[in-house]
């Protein structure tokens, strides 16, 4: 009811746009011959807030450039409603986009910057003068800026820009939201409220809204999925919680959670129906599975979260050695940093555990960690694209 | 005992206080003072050639080689002032202006579109090299193809026209535009054009009704620069102009003949000459400042 007089207001034919959009094998190479993007597959429900993730330089940005239109596609297809899009203009798309930067124009004030994309819409017919500010003065009461919409851009505040930039992403009923690290400018704090309240507009308007961001607690805080990317490529897409939960690789294990997944190195030993992974003062046991030979360099990763301080309570936990080197206080718990076993024999050495227990080991106090088997993860390779899969537990052991 | 002790550690360091601070304004003064004089010296200085082609623009002939120079006009006449609005004056300052408006409309809309292209597109139209070349043309200097031109223009019947004149002074205006805009431009992010493609505006209308307006400050700097050179420039005047079409700077030299220079009316003709840049520099001064120290867009 909502959404279709909001469509209807702003002359949007409801039936043939519902916003999915689907990238089928894209790829972006410069004339340098950098692969930007290697062939990304993806599709992209309407009314999801998907945040593609990733570090600086991995593709994500580029990626949606081109969905936006902005860069030119050199490969692969994209679909919109099954249309394909990738060689129309971007001003033909009808999608909307907030920048890094927020590129409102100095010269305006802010009620013409909202009014902007009503008054440039090629789409017929065009809004009336009353039906533009009617629209204008709406969307500033959402985002709370009504008193600010005569004043010039270059006296806002960073937060009161940010919402500038939201109002006139939101005044027309686009396609599609993009946003490209559009919260990267703000404090902290600021960038949290505006999490929350970007999550709850984009409900209310129930739209496609695709995100960009290096932040990955951003990510996990706004997104209903998450594609990660390395490299040009997405390398997991999956709600936040299988991200966080079920890493598909070391680079997504280490890239997701703060603090990030204790990564053990160990060995694999045994053979097939008995193995075991031997290091860090430890022995692991380990379920035969495909993929992983006696005498491979594996490891095993488990989140801070999913450790304690203390000595095994059952058969399928795993207890290791360690010492408390470091005690972080954060107020809500405390991060213990743990050196594990024999210091000398290479590996990753250091664990860090989060408790929220008020007993709380001293440093340099000696003891145990343990943890369940079912909590962690079995990467197989030294190297940041090798498979993660949940630990493979003996069943009999754990009988 | 230890109040009295403290009394006078808080009378100490209040005198301190009261001290040290006094003494810095006085040397903040005294700075102020000796760079206020400075720059009253300057202004004077600068302003001194303005004040004596006033004054001599108001003595009669004589007057005007007196030695010793009279400091004020003696004997008081607007007689110069009057022959300004004689056939040969008037069209040479209505010539003047309608060459300077001309060439600069021209330049400052061709030097904004190739600036913008240079801004936008540095590899496709050869990038920082191409910039370099076009403005080479100003580097050497203008005598060295005074004869070649004169010839063309003659070829092309463009001697003693508007025409001739104007397209003369675009081909020193356009390089000095192109690259005063693209600087402009390179000043405004691609971001700003970006979200107007996404709002639905074309190229064409981004360009017009984002970016140029973005650069007006700009556009103004550039104007003023431009239409100096056209209002000022005597050479090409000189060569290319004729009895129709003659620039208010070819005209003054024929007032010095080889039997008397006519100060008077020289003066009076600068004075008038004077009038339109510094009209157009007072009022857009502001976009000019702001031009001028590359601030388009902040």
């Amino acid at each position: 009811m909502d959404n279709s007089a909001e469509r209807d207001a702003s002359g949007v034919a409801a039936a043939q746009e519902t916003g999915r959009v689907e990238l089928r094998g894209v790829t972006k190479t410069y004339p340098n011959g950098f692969e930007a993007v290697k062939g990304v597959s993806l599709e992209l429900e309407p009314g999801e807030l998907m945040v593609f993730l990733g570090p600086s330089g991995c593709g994500k940005t580029t990626t949606l450039r081109m969905i936006a239109g902005l860069e030119d596609v050199t490969g692969g297809e994209i679909l919109l409603d099954g249309r394909q899009i990738q060689d129309t203009p971007p001003e033909s798309r009808n999608v909307s986009m907030v920048f890094q930067d927020h590129a409102l124009y100095p010269n305006m004030t802010v009620r013409a910057n909202i009014a902007f994309p009503l008054k440039a819409r090629r789409r017929k017919p065009r809004p009336s003068k009353e039906d533009i500010d009617a629209r204008v003065v709406e969307r500033a009461q959402m985002l709370g800026i009504e008193n600010l919409l005569d004043r010039r851009v270059s006296q806002l505040s960073g937060g009161q820009r940010q919402r500038v930039a939201l109002a006139r992403a939101l005044v027309r009923d686009p396609i599609a939201f993009l946003m490209d690290e559009a919260f990267a400018s703000l404090d902290a704090v600021l960038r949290r409220e505006f999490w929350t309240e970007f999550k709850r507009f984009q409900r209310r308007i129930g739209r496609l809204m695709i995100h960009v961001t290096h932040d990955q607690e951003e990510a996990m805080m706004m997104a209903d999925r998450i594609a990660v990317f390395s490299q040009g490529e997405i390398v997991q897409v999956g709600v936040p919680d299988e991200i966080f939960e079920r890493p598909a690789s070391r680079y997504v294990a280490k890239f997701v959670g703060s603090p990030p997944m204790n990564i053990l190195a160990l060995t694999t030993a045994g053979e097939d129906g008995r193995m075991t992974a031997n290091g860090a003062g430890a022995t692991v046991p380990l379920h035969a599975v495909d993929g992983v030979q006696p005498g491979q360099e594996i490891g095993l990763g488990v989140r801070p979260q999913r450790i304690r301080w203390g000595r095994a309570r059952g058969a399928d936990e795993v207890e290791l050695p360690a010492r408390v080197t470091l005690v972080e206080s954060v107020g809500t718990h405390k991060v213990l940093l743990c050196d594990l076993g024999d210091a000398d024999e290479g590996g990753v050495r250091e664990v860090r555990i989060i408790i929220h227990d008020d007993t709380v080991p001293e440093e340099g106090e000696s003891g145990h960690i343990s943890f369940r088997l079912a909590h962690a993860l079995l990467i197989e390779g030294p190297e940041p694209e090798a498979r993660a899969r949940p630990w493979p537990v003996r069943q009999t052991a754990a009988a | 005992m230890s109040t009295t002790t403290e009394a006078a550690v808080l009378r100490d360091t209040s005198r301190v206080q009261a001290k040290e601070p006094g003494a810095g304004r006085d040397m903040f003064r005294l700075g102020r003072w000796a760079i206020s004089i400075g720059l009253i010296v300057y202004t004077v200085f600068l302003l001194f050639p303005f004040y004596w082609t006033i004054n001599t623009s108001l003595k009669p002939s004589p007057e005007a080689l007196a030695q010793p120079p009279t400091l004020l006009p003696k004997e008081f006449t607007t007689d110069a002032y009057s022959w300004l609005t004689s056939a040969t004056p008037s069209n040479a300052l209505i010539d003047s202006l309608v060459v300077t408006v001309g060439s600069t409309a021209l330049a400052v809309l061709f030097g904004s579109m190739a600036g913008y292209a240079f801004s936008r597109w540095p590899r496709p139209t050869g990038g920082e090299e191409a910039a370099f070349f076009l403005l080479s043309t100003r580097i050497f200097p203008p005598v060295a193809v005074a004869l070649p031109i004169y010839f063309a223009f003659d070829r092309f019947r463009l001697l003693d026209t508007y025409t001739g004149l104007i397209l003369l002074y675009l081909s020193f205006g356009i390089p000095l535009a192109t690259w005063l805009m693209r600087s402009f431009f390179d000043e405004v992010p691609k971001s700003f054009e970006e979200a107007a493609y996404l709002d639905g505006y074309g190229r064409l209308e981004t360009f017009f009704k984002v970016t140029l307006p973005l650069v007006a400050p700009g556009i103004v700097a550039t104007a003023i620069l431009t239409a100096l050179f056209s209002w000022n420039e005597f050479l090409f005047a000189l060569i290319i102009g004729g009895d129709h079409v003659k620039t208010y700077p070819a005209i003054i030299p024929t007032l010095a003949t080889g039997f008397q220079v006519d100060w008077a009316h020289i003066t009076a003709l600068s004075v008038a000459a004077m009038v339109p840049p510094v009209l157009a520099v007072i009022f857009l001064r502001n976009h000019l400042v702001r031009g001028m120290s590359l601030g388009a867009v902040k």
